[in-house]
């Protein structure tokens, strides 16, 4: 076998690798994320690992399917789980080189969204009206966030100049990458305001607030949870994961992809775990950012959701700007 | 957002220690009656008569109190001879069993933890969607309290969930009206199992002060299968919480509370 | 010249001979006379008065002089509808026609209230409940919401059909009756061991409220009157139970729009003033406190001393979790100009207690029809303008204040003496309306004695009988998303509705 055949078949188990791990770690960060909003009010709050308690307990339950249910019912936890799964692979995290595939957030982008289609319309397919809102206010919320994230991504590959390919654009960590995101470099102006506007998305994405209030329980207000309503057992088990995932992929773009420091040039086990131990505690700073924000302001009234996303968009374009003028 | 954080400071509330510590508890607190038999030798009609429930009774020369039928009002207390029945301000009353709930003298059969299969599925993480069936607002305040800070349920793996599809059971308050009887079944239905049914005060256990009103059906046990008995009108916070955790089985069948985890 | 209804005063006993018994065109008169004049009705009911009669007791009330007046009229099987020309009567007339059979003729909108079993005939059936001809919009993108009886976390059932179009709202109807326990049936007959519980759980989260309306009732029968201490005693109760309910919707209200801080102060607050309740009673929600004669319970100088050390401490805490509230523009986004209902729709509905208060108009039994400590200690009237979400709350955060004022200054000051005094027997043949400004708004019992004293129809009109038409008119071209908002800022009683 080649040298390049060894590196592709070891890039690609480093990156189903990435994708387990990550897929584990997800319900940690979001503990992590309700433990800290838990001790801003005082409270201890929900063990770290509870949610694994719950998913665990979920596989063990029985599965109730609502009548008017189709096929598209039970293939979405399926399709949303594993798009999420491959987008956790696939997302740059400890290390975005060619070998591991890794680094193509547009692909990671729309392996995310072709989940979120099918629960949105698996939120349709069981006929409760709550779903149907659920569905389309979802639908809503992502037209207004994929132009903001597109751009903010557009904004930090052409700045990497990783690619001179323009039908893709990837964050790949080179070495040209790795060292335009230290020292000063890290804290270029189009650099933060590209992270801000790209952050604003990640909350609108995950129904955080204040986009959705994860931890309501009024049906009318729901954006996420009110696609869930009729899920139990197993199906509800995966479909919880696929959301958890899809909260630690956005972060870990936000993470490795916008603040490349800290991020394995080479596929050395020590590199990697050097890397991996940098990721864990960016992940671990930006869940308590989240938790930060959640616990300063209000939910906003739904009307006002394009709005922010607006403002998040100028956010964008200004980055854009700066990155071109300077 | 400055301000938000000098007002948490402020404020700076901790969570109640239960089950580590004993709860502060109001002193006036009627909470477990205890019976003294031997005060009753004689002339206990009276008092038996005053029960606006009819949960006192006299069998096999021994007083009885029906705990799921008492509405806390003290009034035995006063028209019994002194001290048969005394109210202590004890919050542990909860049972797995109609039958435990009534008291004799004997020391009242605390709940114990649900066994084998559903408390291996259930014993860590346990959703509840709340039903009420008729209550008076009274049961479900003190329900929703549990979630604010002082009690924290959260922090054991309970939670109130919107949807009787994420549940793992239903905690009914209130008589079970006529009107709600059909809502009642339904929820139960959607559940999916394993799925336990904690019953929440007086009207749920057995109709409380409707006790015998064609509008209602006397309680959650004729509608659904009964797993936790919480007595009470209402019952205090902790008295719920100590039924809840005992049903996880966090809390040891002893008198005294003893965490397991 | 047709009889003039009778004038009477707050828990004030008169002869049932003494009501006028008007025709149908005097009392229609009578009525929108004294309405168009500034009075309100509140409280419209019907009682059989023998050979398949029905007689309709109106009790009629001018806070502006703090005078009630009494009228009735005989009817059998229809009358017309006074709805058309004093909406504030619409549900009242509805009861009516579903508890006697008697049809208000003209009404524009007769539907059940309770679905509940008519009061007429025992074991009679009523009719299902959920099955309405509900109020539909056609249209092409027009579509149906239908949330409850079950919903939204840990609450109370009531079914909302909305009609909306995307997110707005263009109708919203509400209907009841899921917690018909059958409360005025049994109270009928009455006074007996259960009575007194039956009060204290018509609507759980008043019961000090309605306990001191039906022990002034039981009072005005027997012609005494409680001791000053017990007073006291009852109006600090009232005002705690004042006190936790509002700390707990401020709190519920930043729950709703996502902002923790408050609401989880506000969450702990309420329960250290329900822990204030309990030390005076044993029972958080002050159940076995307010008896007929007085209170159950004394407080000792002792206890009244720690009370005040407790009130002071979470009367800061509470001035700091609301401040937050009105200074976080987010927050006020989502609270102004948000359910907003009119002052006319107010006066026109006859809407009480704090939502009528937020807009504009400064009814209070307190300071209208005063009992009690109310006589001697005035308690200022808190109003808002703006009639919106925000108004609700606002006038909650300024009832708070006031109220722990109140209690403080009533600690301080216990009259000396007893706490219960026994109680002679009840006059025959009367008839008292008495007025309690409860948390939520005016609480109203209506007692008619027979010949032995004993209840021969009690009436209890709950403030949320009179205020959940404005929950449903306050949608109107609102969000349905915003529903919760509005529902919390009203926060009615279910329960005080179905009886």
């Amino acid at each position: 076998m080649s040298d390049s055949t060894l590196e592709s078949v070891r890039g690609a188990l480093i990156a189903a690798l990435q994708g387990i791990v990550l897929v584990a770690l997800a319900p940690l960060l979001n503990g992590l994320i309700r433990k800290v909003k838990a001790r801003l009010q005082r409270r201890i709050g929900p063990p770290l690992l509870q949610h694994y308690r719950d998913v665990a307990k979920l596989f063990r339950k029985e599965s109730i399917r609502p009548s008017p249910a189709s096929w598209i019912f039970d293939a979405a936890p399926i399709v949303s789980f594993a798009t999420a799964s491959v987008a956790a692979a696939l997302t740059p995290a400890i290390c975005a080189l060619p070998a591991t595939g890794q680094g193509d957030v547009v692909t990671v982008i729309y392996l995310l969204a072709l989940g979120r289609f099918f629960v949105i319309l698996a939120g349709l397919d069981a006929a409760s009206s709550f779903g149907g809102l659920g569905s389309s206010r979802d639908a809503a919320v992502s037209v207004f966030a994929e132009p903001v994230a597109m751009l903010s991504l557009a904004v930090v590959a052409a700045a990497l100049r990783t690619t001179t390919d323009v039908s893709g654009i990837s964050l790949a960590s080179t070495d040209a990458a790795v060292a335009s995101g230290t020292s000063l470099g890290l804290l270029a102006p189009w650099r933060l305001l590209a992270a801000l506007a790209f952050f604003i998305v990640v909350l609108a994405e995950c129904a955080r607030v204040p986009f959705d209030n994860p931890a309501t329980h009024l049906e009318l207000t729901m954006v996420h949870e009110a696609m869930l309503l009729e899920y139990s057992g197993p199906s509800l088990a995966l479909v919880t994961l696929a959301s958890l995932a899809k909260q630690l992929v956005l972060l870990s773009i936000v993470a490795s992809g916008f603040f490349p420091v800290g991020v394995a040039t080479s596929l050395q086990p020590a590199a990697l775990l050097v890397a991996g131990a940098v990721f864990v505690a960016k992940l671990a700073g930006l869940a308590v950012l989240i938790a930060i924000v959640e616990s300063a302001i209000a939910k906003v009234r739904f009307l006002r959701v394009p709005d922010y996303l607006g403002v998040a968009f100028g956010i964008a374009l200004l980055a854009y700007v700066a990155r071109e003028a300077f | 957002m400055l301000k938000v954080f000098l007002e948490r400071l402020r404020q700076g509330y901790r969570t109640s220690a239960y089950p580590l510590e004993e709860p502060k508890l109001p002193d006036r607190l009627r909470g477990l009656p205890v019976i003294d038999q031997a005060k009753c030798a004689s002339g206990c009609e009276a008092g038996i008569e005053s029960c606006p429930t009819s949960a006192l009774g006299m069998k096999d020369g021994k007083l009885e109190l029906d705990l799921g039928r008492c509405l806390f009002c003290g009034e035995c207390e006063r028209t019994l001879p002194d001290g048969a029945v005394r109210f202590t301000p004890d919050h542990k009353l909860s049972a797995r069993r109609r039958e435990d709930l009534v008291l004799r003298g004997q020391e009242l059969a605390l709940a114990g933890a649900l066994e084998g299969e559903m408390h291996r599925v259930l014993g860590r993480s346990l959703k509840l969607r709340q039903v009420s069936a008729g209550g008076c607002n009274a049961c479900e305040a003190d329900v929703n309290v549990l979630t604010t800070i002082v009690f924290d349920l959260g922090r054991f793996g309970i939670q109130i969930v919107a949807s009787p599809r994420h549940a793992d059971g239903i905690l009914v308050t209130g008589p079970v009206t006529e009107n709600m009887k059909l809502a009642l079944e339904k929820t139960y239905a959607a559940v999916p199992s394993p799925k336990v049914v904690i019953a929440v005060g007086a009207c749920a256990i057995s109709g409380g002060p409707y006790i015998g009103h064609p509008e209602v059906h006397g309680g959650a046990p004729s509608v659904v299968p009964v797993d936790l008995f919480i007595p009470g009108c209402p019952p205090h916070p902790m008295t719920i919480l100590d039924g809840l955790l005992r049903l996880m089985g966090k809390i040891e069948r002893k008198r005294a509370a003893e965490v397991v985890e | 010249m047709s009889p003039a209804p009778l004038e009477t005063r707050n828990a004030q006993a008169v002869p049932i001979a003494d009501v006028p018994d008007l025709g149908d065109e005097e009392f229609r008169d009578a009525i929108l006379t004294a309405v168009s004049l500034g009075s309100r009705v509140s409280a419209l009911f019907g009682h059989p008065a023998g050979e398949g009669k029905l007689r309709l007791f109106c009790v009629l009330a001018n806070d502006e002089l703090g005078s009630l007046a009494l009228l009735s009229r005989q009817v059998e099987r229809r009358f017309m509808s006074l709805a058309n020309d004093c909406p504030g009567v619409h549900l009242f007339e509805r009861e009516i026609f579903e508890q006697w059979g008697v049809e208000p003729h003209g009404h524009p909108w007769l539907k059940p209230v309770r679905f509940q079993p008519p009061l007429v005939a025992a074991g009679a059936r009523a009719s299902q409940i959920g099955v309405a001809n509900f109020f539909r919009v056609e249209g092409e993108e027009v579509h149906e919401v239908a949330v409850g009886p079950v919903h939204a976390g840990v609450i109370e059932p009531g079914h909302f059909r909305f009609q909306c179009h995307g997110e707005d709202v263009f109708h919203l109807e509400i209907s009841l009756g899921y917690q018909h326990r059958g409360v005025e049936r049994a109270l009928a007959g009455g006074p007996d061991k259960r009575t007194i519980h039956y009060i204290e759980t018509l609507a759980g989260d008043t019961t000090i409220g309605h306990a001191v309306a039906h022990c002034e009732t039981l009072e005005a029968l027997a012609g005494a009157e409680a001791p000053a201490r017990a007073h006291a005693i009852r109006g600090i109760a009232l005002e705690l139970e004042r006190l936790a309910n509002h700390t707990g919707d401020l709190g519920a209200l930043a729950n709703d729009v996502g902002y923790l801080p408050t609401a989880s102060y506000c969450g702990r607050l309420r329960g250290d003033f329900l822990n204030m309740t309990a030390a005076i009673c044993g029972s958080r929600f002050g159940r076995g406190l307010v008896r007929p004669g007085g209170v159950a319970f004394d407080v000792e100088p002792a206890r009244s001393a720690e009370l005040q050390g407790r009130l002071a401490r979470a009367m800061r805490d509470i001035r700091g979790a609301t401040g937050l509230l009105w200074e976080t523009p987010s927050v006020m986004a989502r609270f102004e100009e948000t359910g907003t209902v009119t002052r006319e729709t107010c006066e026109k509905l006859g809407f009480v207690g704090v939502a009528a208060r937020a807009c504009g108009v400064g009814r209070d039994a307190r300071q209208d029809f005063p009992l009690g400590m109310f006589r001697f200690s005035q308690v200022p009237v808190m109003t808002w303008h703006t009639g919106d979400v925000f108004a609700r709350a606002f006038v909650r955060a300024l009832e708070v204040e006031s109220s722990g004022k109140f209690i403080d200054g009533q600690l301080k000051a216990l009259p000396a003496g007893p706490v219960l005094a026994a109680l002679p027997e009840r006059a025959p043949d009367r008839i008292v309306a008495t007025l309690v400004e409860g948390w939520r708004g005016e609480v109203c019992h209506v007692a008619l004695t027979d010949e032995r004293g004993r209840f021969s129809r009690y009436k209890v009109v709950d403030p949320s009988f009179h205020n959940w038409t404005g929950l449903a008119l306050a949608l109107r071209g609102q969000q349905i998303s915003d529903f919760p908002l509005c529902n919390k800022s009203f926060n009615l009683s279910y329960c005080g509705h179905d009886l």
